[in-house]
């Protein structure tokens, strides 16, 4: 039956593997414990001790015994005694094409066990690991009688009958098939499924040992024998490099869609912030314009205003601006309205050099910062050093 | 391959069109993050043009009569270079002009003086409160006599419009 292999798990009991499919959790692996029915079991004497030689060996002794080719056949081998260069293995075999067949519900709904054990195997292990008992139980509707020896299952058959009072009677040629094999049938408890208990007393005077009842538990946890196909490797690794796949491109569409909103955030955030900054110029502009024309009112009476704009200071300013006092001022012209305003100076100056130097100066009067000045090269009057020079300054 | 294609063409265009939105909006926001401060000093300064602007409409004179404010305004250009030790030459009036800001009401004059008496009548005419502007202004050397200076004037009253 298939179940977690975790340590917590929930049983249900379902009447096949089709009806298994649709209950099980999403996401978690699957492992298929196996009916003895499914399986061929043969006990194999080998002349070696080394896992890779074993299996080498029992390899090469199912292609011979087996009716099917080596690639359609899964195998494994389970060492039931070894000592003195000699081992003793159990090996189990299944064809792929009932494997196939039995997984064909996993298979189609896309949950390939990862695991595929023998349930006798997974009971025998659970027996005490200094005895040799004799397990009957029934499994998958028909009873099967295992020796296990030491935790290891030694010898296993499966009846075709599913009647269990004819277990007693079929019992001593079963045993004497398994002491052919070398098998010892000496026992120290025989273990019988709860379903068979009816033959409790029969199989205890047969047998002359104790016999205790167990219940075959839910969950098979040991994994020495592993029957997944190599052919299903590819597949299994397949549906795994999809599922990465799709998870990466879940992720993937994930970041892209945070991008997304966060680009089209940051838009809508600009275009906030612009319509905010829209909203206090749509406030403010109506006292601004109010105040731009008083400003320009203002500004254009500035000629009658404006001290510094009076033709008495800049007279003052013109005469502060004289680098000497051997300059003389011969004509000063201004014509000033609301918009423009200039004024001309022509002079004379003892030298060239003082006249550029006047001229640097009315530059460089702050109180005359408002004017642009403009100052042509002086001029050297014939017949003296003297130069005479014109200064335009315009607001 | 053509599904990658078409992811990468709609994304080249996603991006192409988030940046250039993107530069067009801050571009925006820039220039009227300027705007909004070169207003903000504006409007920070209003209480400042709200009283020069009351000062303005208590002080600036109103026209009732043209042609008495002409004569009005050549009086007081003759009292002012009486007063100076300025003589007045060809006075005259000069055609009032009309601007948003003021209706010019001028005369025209003519000056002999000293350079001192010229620089006295000058600083006596012009004062903030009497609205009077020099505009045009022509000082010479009186050529016949290099003691004097000759100007020549055109003074206006800028009365409110």
């Amino acid at each position: 039956m298939p179940g977690q292999t975790v340590a917590s798990f929930e049983t249900r009991i379902v009447e096949s593997l089709s009806a298994a499919v649709p209950v099980l959790p999403p996401r978690c692996k699957v492992h298929l414990s196996l009916p003895a029915s499914t399986v061929m079991f043969e006990r194999m004497n080998f002349p070696a001790t080394d896992s890779e030689e074993l299996r080498g060996m029992t390899r090469l002794q199912l292609e011979k015994t087996l009716p099917y080719p080596a690639e359609e056949v899964t195998s494994d081998f389970l060492l039931v005694e070894s000592g003195g260069g000699e081992s003793v293995v159990m090996a189990v075999a299944l064809s792929n094409a009932q494997l196939d067949l039995l997984c064909a519900p996993l298979r189609e709904a896309g949950r390939l066990p990862e695991i595929i054990t023998i349930q006798a195997i997974h009971l025998a292990s659970l027996c005490p690991a200094n005895e040799t008992v004799l397990l009957i139980y029934m499994e998958d509707g028909r009873f099967v009688v295992a020796i296990c020896s030491r935790g290891k299952l030694c010898f296993i058959h499966t009846l075709s009958t599913p009647d269990p009072a004819r277990i007693p009677g079929e019992l001593p040629h079963i045993l004497l098939g398994a002491e052919l094999e070398g098998v010892t049938v000496v026992f120290s408890r025989v273990q019988l499924d709860t379903e068979c208990a009816t033959i409790r007393d029969a199989v205890c005077a047969s047998l002359g040992v104790p016999v205790d009842l167990f219940s075959i538990p839910s969950s098979s946890e040991d994994t020495t024998v592993n029957l997944f196909p190599s052919v299903w490797q590819g597949v299994l690794s397949a549906a795994e490099n999809k599922a990465r796949l799709k998870s990466r491109l879940f992720l993937a569409a994930g970041v892209y869609a945070v991008i997304v909103i966060c680009a089209s955030g940051y838009l809508f955030w600009l275009n906030n912030r612009l319509s905010q900054i829209d909203k206090s110029l749509h406030t403010i502009q109506p006292a601004v314009a109010i105040i731009q024309a008083d400003s320009v009112r203002w500004n254009s009476l500035a000629s009658a205003l404006d001290p510094t704009h009076y033709t008495i200071e800049l007279l003052h300013q013109v005469q502060k601006s004289m680098p000497s006092d051997s300059i003389r001022i011969t004509e000063y012209d201004q014509a000033f309205d609301q918009v423009n305003g200039q004024f001309m100076i022509k002079g004379e100056a003892p030298t060239p050099a003082l006249a550029i130097e006047f001229g640097e100066q009315l530059k460089g009067n702050p109180d005359l910062k408002d004017f642009h000045f403009e100052v042509p090269a002086p001029a050297i009057l014939p017949n003296s050093e003297h130069a005479q020079f014109q200064i335009f300054g315009k607001l | 391959m053509v599904g990658a294609m078409l992811f990468i063409i709609v994304n080249l265009f996603l991006v192409s069109s988030f940046l250039s939105q993107k530069t067009k909006l801050k571009a925006a926001i820039a220039s009227r993050t300027s705007r909004l401060k070169s207003l903000q000093v504006l409007f920070a300064d209003r209480q400042l043009w709200e009283k020069r602007q009351r000062w303005l409409d208590q002080n600036q004179p109103r026209l009732s009569n043209e042609n008495g404010a002409g004569v009005q305004l050549l009086e007081y250009i003759k009292d002012v270079a009486k007063k100076n030790d300025v003589l007045l030459e060809n006075p005259g009036f000069a055609a009032p002009e009309k601007t948003t800001s003021y209706h010019a009401i001028s005369v025209n004059v003519e000056t002999k003086s000293s350079w001192a008496s010229l620089v006295a009548f000058l600083r006596s005419v012009q004062a903030p409160e009497r609205f009077l502007v020099f505009e045009s202004a022509n000082i010479q050397i009186d050529p016949t006599d290099p003691a004097q200076m000759h100007g020549k004037f055109k003074i206006a009253r800028w009365y409110a419009p």
